[in-house]
C-alpha cells in the first residue's frame, strides 16, 4: 500500500503546487479576484484612451468661445470617465489553448452608486426602496436571498427555448415576448422581414456559490439571437458579489465556442473575489 | 415477409426518408463565381447577405448597373494613379475588373458550441490580372532601365492552366508565432509610421483651408496620432498551400492572429481561397474567431473536396 498512498500524496502535492502557481490575483471593483496565470486580464479604466479623451473634453472645455451646452455635456461625460475604475469598469480576460487564442469581456458596476445615481429621489421610488436598503448595507437577510433566488430560478428557462422579439420598431426597447407575458429588454429594432429571435440554451440556474469571502450568487447561459438568418451566438454569466463597500454586478460575456474554455475561469475568478 | 422484417424495412425506408429530407432541408448553395457553386455539409447553413453574379442575366437592373459603373470607374483611374505613385508612362485600362461578388453567413454546431463565419467571395476579371502584370513588368524594366539592368520579358497572358501551373509550383510555406513575431514588429512600426506620414500630409493639404477649418482639422489629427500608436496587428500563424478541389486548382492562404486596441484584442483567422478560373480569378475569403477556424477549414474541405498538392499541410 505504500507504493499508492506515497502517489496519492505526490498527485495532491503537485495538485496543489500547480494551482497555486497557476493562478494570479488581478484588482477589480469589487476587490482582488484570482484567474489562472495562463490568461491576461486588461481593464479599460486603464487605458491610454481613456485619458485621450478625458483630454479632447478638457480642451474643448478651454475654448473660450465654447456654448454652455456643450461645456454642461462635457463636464457630465468627464465625470462620467472619472468614475471609471471606482464605480464601473469593463475588462477583457484574454487566453489561449490549442483551439487558438481566446477573449471574453466582463463588465463590472458597482451597484450601489448606480443605483443611487438611479433613484435620486427615494420618495418618488417606493418600491425600489428595499432593494436600495439592500444596496447600501451590502448585507441580504436570507428571507430576502431565497425569495431572490426562487423569483429568478422559477423566471428563467429550465430548457432551450425560443423567444420571438415583436418585428415593430419601437425605439429605445424591444418587447419580448415569452408564451403569454410580455417583459421589456433593452434595445432598437428595425422593420424586419422575419421576426428575430432569442434562443437561450443550457440555463444554469442562479445559485449562491459556497465558500466565498462576500455573498456571491452566479447565473449565466447560452444566448443564440437569430435575426433574418444571421446567427450570433454568445455565453453570458453573471454574477453579484455582496461586498459591504461595493456591492457589484458583474456580467461576462464570450462567444459560445470560447464556452468551454471561459466556464471553469468566471467561476474561479467569482468565487475568488476577496 | 415476416412482422419484424417488415417492420425493420419500414423503419429503415423512414430512416432514409428522415435522412435524404434533412440533407435537403439543411444543404445550402454558395455561388462562388464563373459557375461554380459550393454546398454546405449537412447541419451547416448558408445565409446570403448580397450576392452579384458573375453572370449578367443572373443579375438585377441595378446590380448590372452598379457592376458597369464600379468598372467605369476603374477604368477612369487606375492608369492615373499608377501613373502617380511610379512616376512612369502607363497605357490606360480598357477592360473589366469586377465580375461579381458574394457575401454570406456560416452556421454550423460542434462539441465546442455554435460556430459561424462570414465567406466573401470577389471574383476578379482576367482583364486586370494582364493588365496589373503587364505594368508590373513595365514598372520594374522601367526601374531596371535606370541601373543598365537588362529587361525581363512579360509574362504569359492569364489563363485558367496558366494561373494553375504557377499555383502547383508554389512552395507550402508554414511559419508559426516564433517567425512571424519580428515580421510583426517591423509590419507595425511600417504601418505607424505610414499612418502618421499620411497625418502629416494631411496637415500640408489644409494649408487651402479657412483658420476654423484648419484648427478642426488639426484638433483630429492630434487625435489620431495619439491614437495610432496603440494600434498594432498580432499573427500566430501564416501559411500558403496548393491544393485540388473539384473547382480545379487552388491555393490557400491562412493566417491567424488578432488586432490589438491599447491592451484589448479581437482574435480571429483570415482563409483566402484563390480559384482560378476561365473568365478570371475567384477569390474567397472565410474569416472566423480564432477557435472556430478548424471547424471552419474541416468545413470547407469537405464543401470543395480539398487535396494537398506536394503532401503540404492542411
Amino acid at each position: 500500500m505504500k507504493p499508492l498512498k506515497t502517489l496519492v500524496l505526490a498527485a495532491c502535492l503537485v495538485g496543489a503546487v500547480t494551482s497555486l502557481a497557476g493562478a494570479k490575483d488581478v484588482k477589480t471593483l469589487a476587490g482582488t479576484m484570482t484567474v489562472p496565470n495562463t490568461v491576461t486580464v486588461t481593464s479599460a479604466a486603464n487605458t491610454n484612451t481613456v485619458g485621450i479623451i478625458k483630454d479632447i473634453l478638457i480642451k474643448d472645455n478651454a475654448k473660450p468661445n465654447i456654448n454652455k451646452l456643450t461645456r454642461q455635456s462635457n463636464d457630465e461625460a468627464l465625470a462620467v470617465l472619472d468614475q471609471m475604475g471606482i464605480s464601473y469598469d469593463v475588462y477583457q480576460i484574454q487566453g489561449e489553448d490549442k483551439t487558438g487564442q481566446k477573449d471574453a469581456l466582463l463588465a463590472a458596476v458597482d451597484l450601489k452608486t448606480a443605483a443611487n445615481a438611479l433613484f435620486e429621489n427615494p420618495k418618488g421610488n417606493a418600491p425600489i426602496l428595499p432593494v436600495l436598503a439592500i444596496l447600501n448595507t451590502g448585507k441580504m437577510d436570507p428571507i430576502t436571498e431565497q425569495l431572490m433566488l426562487t423569483t429568478v430560478n422559477n423566471a428563467l428557462p429550465k430548457e432551450t427555448k425560443t423567444f420571438t422579439l415583436a418585428d415593430k420598431n419601437i425605439p429605445g426597447s424591444v418587447y419580448v415576448k415569452a408564451g403569454n407575458d410580455y417583459s421589456a429588454a433593452v434595445g432598437v429594432v428595425g422593420e424586419r422581414k422575419a421576426p428575430t429571435t432569442v434562443t437561450v440554451e443550457n440555463t444554469e440556474m442562479m445559485e449562491k456559490i459556497n465558500n466565498t469571502k462576500y455573498p456571491t450568487y452566479t447565473v449565466g447561459t447560452r444566448v443564440l439571437l437569430d435575426t433574418e438568418g444571421l446567427k450570433f451566438p454568445y455565453y453570458a454569466k453573471a454574477a453579484l458579489v455582496m461586498t459591504p463597500e461595493k456591492p457589484t454586478l458583474f456580467l461576462a460575456l464570450t462567444s459560445d465556442v470560447q464556452r468551454q474554455y471561459f466556464m471553469p475561469i468566471f467561476t474561479e475568478a467569482f468565487k475568488s473575489i476577496k | 415477409m415476416k412482422l419484424w422484417s417488415k417492420k425493420v424495412m419500414a423503419l429503415a425506408c423512414a430512416t432514409c426518408l428522415t435522412v435524404g429530407m434533412g440533407a435537403v432541408a439543411c444543404a445550402d448553395t454558395i455561388d462562388l463565381g464563373y459557375g461554380q457553386y459550393a454546398t454546405t455539409n449537412n447541419g451547416v447553413s448558408a445565409t446570403a447577405i448580397d450576392v452579384v453574379s458573375t453572370n449578367p442575366n443572373f443579375r438585377t437592373k441595378e446590380q448590372n448597373k452598379a457592376v458597369n459603373e464600379a468598372n467605369a470607374e476603374v477604368r477612369k483611374k487606375l492608369s492615373e494613379r499608377m501613373q502617380e505613385i511610379y512616376q512612369v508612362a502607363i497605357p490606360p485600362f480598357n477592360g473589366n475588373t469586377v465580375d461579381g461578388y458574394s457575401v454570406y453567413q456560416l452556421s454550423g454546431d460542434s462539441a465546442l458550441g455554435h460556430h459561424t463565419a462570414w465567406l466573401i467571395s470577389y471574383n476578379l476579371n482576367k482583364d486586370f490580372i494582364d493588365y496589373s502584370s503587364d505594368v508590373s513588368t513595365q514598372i520594374v524594366n522601367s526601374v531596371m532601365a535606370e541601373k543598365q539592368v537588362g529587361i525581363i520579358t512579360n509574362n504569359k497572358p492569364y489563363s485558367k492552366s496558366n494561373a494553375e501551373e504557377f499555383i502547383t509550383q508554389l512552395s507550402l510555406v508554414n511559419l508559426d508565432r516564433n517567425s512571424l513575431t519580428p515580421v510583426m514588429i517591423e509590419y507595425n512600426t511600417a504601418m505607424q509610421r505610414n499612418m502618421n506620414k499620411q497625418l502629416n500630409q494631411a496637415v500640408i493639404d489644409n494649408a487651402t483651408l479657412s483658420p476654423k477649418e484648419q484648427q478642426l482639422t488639426n484638433e483630429a489629427i492630434d487625435v489620431l496620432k495619439k491614437i495610432i500608436p496603440n494600434f498594432s496587428v498580432g499573427a500566430t500563424e501564416l501559411s500558403f498551400s496548393p491544393y485540388t478541389s473539384k473547382f480545379g486548382t487552388l491555393e490557400r492562404v491562412s493566417l491567424r492572429g488578432s488586432i490589438n486596441y491599447d491592451g484589448f484584442m479581437l482574435p480571429g483567422a483570415l482563409n483566402l481561397y484563390i480559384l482560378p478560373q476561365n473568365e478570371g480569378i475567384s477569390i474567397q475569403v472565410l474569416a472566423t474567431e480564432d477557435t472556430s477556424r478548424d471547424y471552419w477549414l474541416g468545413q470547407l474541405e469537405s464543401m470543395y473536396s480539398l487535396k494537398t498538392l506536394k503532401g503540404g499541410h492542411k
